[in-house]
């Protein structure tokens, strides 16, 4: 055997017989290894590694792969342990009886089974996706410099619906001390004429502290600047990189 | 009627691969005894449940082998019939035999309903 090969054997081989009882894991285990090189000489090596797992899986229905409890030390916490891997036997059991009864009933009856199984991943499927919407609205921080120190500002009327501010008052909670800089931005959807083709683009119009607040960075060229806000200045704009391209 | 304790159908099994290996019967070789000889299989996961079972019932004993270098020095737990289980598989077989006499085998064909 090669030594990979053989050192793969004794790694898996080690970690049953760690979960053996102590009184009979020397036996079982020399049996398993004993049996396992007589049918790879007389049937090869991939019948005597199906053998192998048909072991394995036969320990497990019987209830022999505890956790070695009989090995460990006795006293107050010894017995927990043991009290816990004696559940442990009982459900390797319960677990293999169970699912041998599942598979038997869902092969019994293909045309209900495959319904149930569609509409498992129909309803996983939906699941995954309010799930991936929740994480990335919710949960996910906003891809910013420092997003726990941005806060988006509004106006709300006495029926609760929102409203923007106006210039005055941007200004003047420019003057406030607590925000470091204050952007504000007004969208609209324009059309976008070059040659014949025409696009639906969305346009905001800023002020030269919105992108500098939210603490990114030019590609190419300037932002904005307190200049380009003051009345009267050359119109400035900032395309993005996916409208660039 | 006779309420003593009988052998169920694979304790039976193990026991009469038991008597045929005589001094050689370990797990693994009583394993291979009874695939070859009915063709079913059986893990050692059974047959060791079904061994430590009979021996708490006294049905069973075990002495220790030496240390064999093709199972990594690891040794090999011999079991013999005790004169209990003895007397277990008699009064089993002696059922069987009662039962079978008057069943010719091959036995009649017998056509599905």
């Amino acid at each position: 055997m090669k030594p990979r090969r053989r050192r793969l054997r004794e790694r898996w081989i080690g970690a049953i017989e760690r979960r053996l009882p102590a009184s009979l894991r020397e036996f079982l285990i020399g049996d398993l290894l004993e049996e396992m090189d007589r049918r790879r000489n007389e049937q090869g090596v991939w019948r005597s590694r199906w053998w192998a797992f048909r072991q394995v899986l036969g320990l497990v229905r019987h209830g022999w792969l505890s956790g070695g409890a009989s090995a460990r030390p006795s006293g107050r916490r010894g017995g927990e342990t043991k009290d816990r891997m004696a559940t442990l036997t009982q459900l390797g059991p319960a677990i293999y009886r169970d699912l041998r009864f599942g598979s038997r009933r869902l092969l019994r009856a293909p045309v209900p089974s495959l319904v149930i199984v569609a509409t498992l991943a129909v309803g996983i499927g939906l699941n995954s996706l309010v799930f991936m919407l929740a994480d990335s609205v919710l949960f996910r921080p906003l891809p910013y410099e420092d997003p726990g120190r941005l806060v988006n500002l509004v106006n709300v009327d006495d029926r609760g619906a929102w409203y923007g501010s106006s210039e005055p008052e941007v200004l003047e909670l420019e003057e406030l001390p607590v925000f470091e800089s204050v952007g504000a931005l007004t969208e609209a959807a324009y059309v976008l004429e070059s040659g014949e083709r025409t696009r639906r683009v969305i346009v905001a119009r800023a002020n030269a502290a919105l992108l500098p607040s939210l603490g990114v960075q030019p590609l190419y060229g300037r932002f904005p600047d307190r200049g380009d806000d003051a009345p009267g200045a050359e119109p400035v704009a900032v395309v993005s990189h996916g409208f660039w391209r | 009627m006779n309420d003593e304790p009988r052998l169920s159908d694979f304790e039976l099994l193990l026991v009469l691969a038991l008597v045929r290996l005589g001094s050689d019967a370990y797990g693994a070789a009583l394993a291979r005894e009874i695939e070859d000889r009915t063709q079913r299989q059986v893990s050692l996961g059974a047959i060791y449940k079904t061994l430590e079972r009979m021996a708490a019932k006294d049905y069973l004993s075990s002495e220790v082998g030496s240390p064999l270098s093709e199972r990594g020095g690891r040794r090999r737990k011999y079991y013999q019939l005790t004169a209990a289980g003895q007397a277990t598989l008699e009064r089993s077989l002696r059922d069987i035999d009662a039962l079978r006499q008057g069943v010719e085998r091959p036995l009649p064909h017998r056509s599905s309903p």
